[in-house]
């Protein structure tokens, strides 16, 4: 399996086997142990790259971070002081040693906003994001998935071309555009549902058992909390779905349509095998590996896209986090945000990978 | 090539000729759009007239006005310079960028080769848009900033198309019979291996620019890019997002008309994909 | 009050969508006593619950309603009384005062609130030194000489003490015992998420990020009124839009931080109406007096008459007036007598011409981004300095980095954007917030302009010393007009103030914290 994840920016790509050299194409040519290690190696060189990445180019701008923490009421002094706390007045190579060395013992910083560790900051908005994240994703895979199949098995004509179209805009949806007109039409003008926000404020004494507010009402066997949960997370899902929902139609299309061409397809229908099972058995087995590669990859674009869904939407999560943190150019939970999102993202790539092998034995066989 | 399969079936129907004339027509208005758009603007785009405020769609203005009684339509005109010219400026540099690293690493081949590769790959495993916000964050939240940023997180795709590109050309017969006349290794590689690339990259480059709209304009929406008084299209929709409730039309249009580009360049990249794949074809036979 | 339930109803019906059980009628009714609460929206979350180190609307918006303090104002109004003091006395000459405290106060947590406990306050605050510290600079001691007395010694004459003193909450000193440690021994770590406090309202939860949760305080020393709200939620919505929507909605009773900008769209909503009171806020924009064209008062005069006031009303669709100068019309004494400036573009281009720019020149002007009444500001400077041969460079960056430009001299802008608000009956020291030498950027205040004279130095100094209530309004002209005189800033406009609440509430907005903030323990819902 390789790390094509180029599919992430367009719905069009070369398969991913085209030229595919990361750590992952190369067979692993010891035991499963070994290929552990690499993959966590691998996990490891990312999200370190990543990092890296932001930290160099955050510190090379002539901003202080001092005078921010410092206060507006903070004399040079009062600054100087700052920073040789926080450890700004080191070399900048220093800097970034003890910012690594900090991520090893799970200490990314403390906000500047918050006045809290990032770590405990991220750990406490990480919940709502990734229940938005998941359940989006999960929509997205069955929507996209199934109506993708749909058109490969539509003869041309008004239905295909409809689904053409939608593929076309859903792939052009500016998500930003798409939450405020939601909101503006579905919650403020029609009053269907929530304009923002996870809950209704106070009135179900839900107690914050895990964050995510589905599973929180679930396990409190609050009923009415969970209609509320779910209301207020049908919006933002569908500004997050339909905003990218014509790369997995194209994908799944195409995928598909190549599968369906190939001689064992002919060679099954002529055997008189129903159409029901050669699509739902061979062919959809077939096609199962660059499609699940490529909502692997997607979800890379939902982590994103979760930022800006949660401005619109107000979602008290890792997004509208990052946002403040953006606006107030906090370095440390910028950082922070880059490392845990990056990792979230490899982590699940990862994952894909292993539900591919385990699905398609091909590749199992490649390796 | 797959890409171009991937591409011809969902719109091989279309006729490529009917397509071309369209999008020939569509590229020749956004070129006037971004390079004289004093063509288009009706009324002062800069001129505010409190006396005007909020006036929804009309004659007189096609996208009605804004909170300072400025001409949206107007102000749309002049900031297509600054969104669609900074997505081609994106991809381009992007195309530069990756296809330099990309060729050099498949024609030399090597240790070079894998160390290359292995730094795009590296990039191409990063969550894009995320480390673009950051990164455009970190840099210091300007227009350039975000264009520094959406580069960075979109070169390694290009570096790696071209460089299957170019190992696969490598072998072939006139790439050897060039290296008998003398041609040396960069003229080769410029001259015959790269031209090999553009049907592949004209493709690639087209959506791109679609999708690095709408992912500029997102930037500038969370006031990562461009900054105010900029009539930039994402960063208007996010003034407006302080006026949904007294007038709709103040987002709805600039929203609009990204997704029109965008679709226009997503339509326009499958139609130079099945034009290419129709000829592949006719060769063939 | 019962909540509106008609997005609770659609949640239910959304459900049944899903094929999960859910039934909308079940919960409605554990919450539907009579019992009055009150949903608060602001635009961003307080940072902390530390009432020593909060010090912007959305920390005041806590720590009002969860500490007393010893003196207060009046509710939404700018006269000062007595708080959890019930009377005191100055000596002549207003260096020292005596508080006398009520009988039988109680904190949240049983125990009583004695003298000891209003010493530790006060020297927690200079301890912790930020936030509302430089407003009791002036405090060189403080001793209880007995369980209800206070004696506070000033360094100098002070006549605004008491109005200063309601931004001091009283904490329990035996909480900063219990959670001080070694290396915090004031507790800044439990303050800044706990209270230990003895206002009208407890903290019951903060859901960071989204909410605060709070209940009333049964045995708050003054009697519960049956329709001020029992149960308060201060929520967030850093978008101004999405809260007008969801109070459409019903679901947010008040808003606080609604610029004048916004105030007609909310005005235009069905169930909503505005509270309208007169501000004490001026916005000004400063204009740099320590570099270029602009160091001659004569520029700074001419870009003074160019401006447009009257646009800028205009755009604020009535929820503004003219502004007279660095102090809000609204502190009386005269102040509200004085001449309003007009545009005059001729006499700006002769000024100009004489100050030697006929030809025009460049100037930057620095905003608040994502703030739309900024935004505006700077494409109406474009415009009514083209007027004058003037051009304008505008850069709109978020707050942080605001303050970052705007504290270098080097990088600070020639003009820019400020909402000055008076948070105590002091003018003083409004005007020692921006226009004194104290306070230029590069030291940390909001003296943006870069403005140093000694003499108008000497004069706001002497101010808060003079007894004589005739003779202090006029120094307080004085000094004014001597500001006035060094267009030290266009004075933009003078915000009124107007937050959108639903129908059925009488409340208040505090003018004394910074405009939007709510004591709900005097609110009425009918």
């Amino acid at each position: 399996m390789t790390n094509d994840a180029t599919l992430q920016k367009s719905p069009v790509r070369p398969s991913r086997r085209a030229g595919g050299s990361g750590p992952g194409a190369r067979p692993a040519r010891g035991g499963w142990l070994r290929r552990l290690a690499t993959r966590i190696l691998w996990i490891f060189v990312v999200v370190w790259a990543a990092v890296s990445l932001t930290f160099v180019l955050g510190r090379v701008v002539p901003a202080d971070p001092a005078r921010l923490a410092a206060g507006l009421n903070a004399g040079p002094e009062q600054v100087a002081e700052v920073r040789r706390q926080l450890g700004l007045d080191l070399p900048l190579w220093d800097q970034y040693l003890n910012y690594l060395g900090g991520i090893l013992r799970l200490d990314l910083g403390d906000s500047i906003q918050s006045r809290q560790p990032v770590l405990q900051d991220i750990l406490y908005f990480l919940p709502p994001t990734l229940e938005l994240v998941f359940i989006a994703a999960f929509t997205y895979a069955v929507i996209g998935v199934s109506l993708g199949v749909v058109w490969a098995l539509l003869p041309d004509g008004f239905r295909s071309k409809l689904i053409n179209v939608i593929s076309v805009i859903g792939a052009a949806l500016p998500v930003f555009w798409i939450g405020l007109l939601l909101q503006l039409a579905v919650a403020s003008g029609l009053g269907w549902l929530p304009v923002s926000g996870t809950l209704d404020y106070g009135d179900y004494g839900l107690a914050r058992i895990t964050g995510f507010t589905v599973l929180d009402s679930l396990l409190g066997g609050n009923t009415y909390a969970l209609g509320d949960a779910i209301a207020h997370l049908i919006l933002p899902v569908t500004a997050l779905v339909v905003s990218q929902l014509g790369i997995a139609l194209r994908l799944t299309r195409t995928t598909v349509s190549a599968e369906l061409k190939k001689p064992y397809v002919r060679t099954a229908r002529a055997r008189g095998e129903s159409e029901g099972k050669v699509v739902i058995v061979d062919v959809l087995r077939n096609s199962l590996a660059p499609v699940i590669t490529m909502l692997g990859l997607q979800f890379g674009w939902l982590l994103g896209g979760t930022i800006i869904v949660e401005v619109v939407f107000s979602w008290p999560g890792l997004g509208l986090y990052a946002f403040n943190a953006f606006r107030t150019f906090d370095y440390n939970p910028i950082l922070g945000i880059t490392l845990v999102i990056t990792a979230t993202f490899v982590i699940v790539n990862e994952l894909t990978d292993q539900i591919i092998r385990w699905l398609d034995p091909r590749v199992k066989e490649l390796a | 090539m797959t890409s171009a399969a991937l591409i011809t079936r969902s719109t091989a129907r279309v006729r490529p000729t009917a397509r071309r004339i369209v999008g020939v027509i569509a590229l020749v208005v956004l070129a006037i759009l971004v390079f004289y758009p004093q063509l288009f603007v009706i009324a002062d785009p800069t001129s505010i007239n409190v006396g005007q405020r909020f006036l929804p769609p009309s004659f007189a203005h096609p996208f009605g006005t804004d909170d300072a009684g400025r001409d949206i339509f107007s102000r749309m005109v002049l900031g297509a310079r600054i969104s669609i010219g900074c997505a081609i400026i994106v991809v381009v540099s992007a195309a530069a960028v990756g296809t330099v690293i990309g060729a050099i690493g498949g024609w030399i081949g090597g240790w070079f080769d894998t160390l290359l590769s292995k730094v795009t790959d590296v990039f191409l495993a990063f969550p894009y848009l995320v480390l673009a916000m950051a990164i455009s964050a970190a840099v210091g939240r300007d227009l350039w900033s975000a264009v520094l940023a959406l580069v960075i997180v979109w070169w390694p795709s290009y570096a790696r198309m071209v460089r299957t590109v170019v190992r696969g050309q490598k072998g072939e017969l006139y790439v050897k019979a060039a290296r008998t006349l003398g041609a040396s290794g960069s003229q080769i590689l410029r001259w015959h291996v790269i031209p090999q690339t553009t049907e592949q990259l004209a493709v690639r480059m087209t959506l791109d620019v679609g999708y690095v709209l709408v992912s500029f304009t997102g930037l500038s929406f969370l006031g990562l890019g461009a900054q105010a008084p900029s009539p930039e299209w994402g960063l208007m929709i996010a003034s407006a997002k302080n006026y949904v409730l007294n007038a709709w039309w103040y987002p709805f249009f600039p929203g609009l008309v990204i997704l029109g580009v965008v679709s226009l360049c997503v339509w326009l990249g499958d139609g130079i994909g099945a034009v290419k794949t129709a000829k592949k074809g006719k060769a063939k036979r | 009050m019962i909540r509106r339930r008609s997005a609770a109803v659609a949640a239910g019906a959304a459900v049944t969508v899903f094929a999960l059980t859910a039934c909308g009628q079940q919960a409605a009714s554990s919450s539907g006593s009579d019992e009055v609460t009150a949903v608060f929206s602001n635009i961003a979350e307080t940072t902390t619950l530390d009432p020593a180190i909060a010090f912007s609307s959305d920390g005041f918006e806590f720590v009002r309603n969860v500490y007393d303090s010893l003196t207060q104002y009046e509710p939404g109004g700018v006269e000062i009384g007595p708080g959890i003091a019930e009377s005191w006395e100055a000596n002549d000459d207003a260096t020292e005062y005596t508080f006398t405290l009520r009988e039988g106060l109680t904190f949240h947590d049983g125990t009583d609130l004695t003298a000891d406990d209003v010493v530790s306050s006060i020297e927690r605050v200079q301890a912790v030194n930020q936030g509302p510290a430089s407003i009791i600079a002036g405090i060189s001691s403080v001793e209880a000489t007995d369980d209800t007395t206070v004696v506070v010694d000033l360094s100098a004459s002070d006549v605004f003490l008491p109005g200063k003193l309601q931004k001091i909450a009283i904490v329990s000193g035996d909480a900063i015992e219990a959670n001080a440690t070694d290396d915090d021994p004031w507790a800044q770590d439990w303050f800044a998420d706990n209270e230990a406090g003895s206002g009208a309202y407890e903290l019951d939860s903060w859901a960071k990020g989204s909410a605060i949760e709070l209940t009333a305080f049964e045995d708050y020393y003054l009697d519960w009124d049956d329709a001020a709200p029992k149960k308060v939620t201060l929520r967030v919505d850093a978008d101004v839009q999405t809260a007008l929507q969801l109070m459409g909605q019903g679901e947010i009773d008040m808003l606080g931080a609604v610029g004048p900008d916004d105030s007609a769209s909310a005005a235009a909503m069905d169930g909503v109406k505005l509270v309208e009171q007169s501000g004490l806020s001026v916005q000004i924009l400063p204009l740099n007096t320590q570099k270029g064209a602009l160091a001659d008062v004569r520029v700074r005069e001419a870009l003074s008459k160019a401006f447009d006031y009257q646009a800028m009303l205009d755009y604020y669709q009535g929820y503004g007036d003219l502004a007279v100068g660095p102090l809000p019309t609204g502190f009386g004494g005269g102040i509200e007598d004085l001449a309003v400036p007009e545009r005059d573009v001729e006499g700006a281009k002769a000024l100009l011409a004489e100050a030697g720019y006929a030809d025009g020149l460049t100037v930057s002007y620095l905003g608040l981004s994502g703030l739309s009444y900024e935004e505006f500001t700077g494409t109406l400077l474009e415009q009514n300095f083209a007027d004058i041969g003037v051009k304008v460079e505008i850069q709109m960056v978020p707050w942080a980095q605001m303050v970052e430009i705007q504290s270098n001299p080097d990088t600070a802008a020639d003009i820019s954007f400020l909402n000055m608000s008076a948070v105590s009956d002091d003018p003083s020291s409004m005007l020692t917030q921006g226009y004194v030498s104290a306070t230029i950027a590069s030291n940390g205040g909001y003296n943006w302009s870069y403005f140093q004279d000694p003499e108008v130095d000497a004069m706001v100094a002497e101010l808060p010393t003079i007894s004589d209530e005739t003779e202090r309004d006029q120094a307080v002209i004085d000094a004014v007009t001597a500001i006035n005189e060094q267009y030290v800033a266009i004075f933009a406009s003078q915000p009124k103030l107007a937050q959108p609440v639903l129908d059925k509430w009488d409340v208040q907005y505090e003018v004394m914290d910074y405009n939007y903030v709510v004591r709900f323990f005097y609110a009425r819902a009918s």
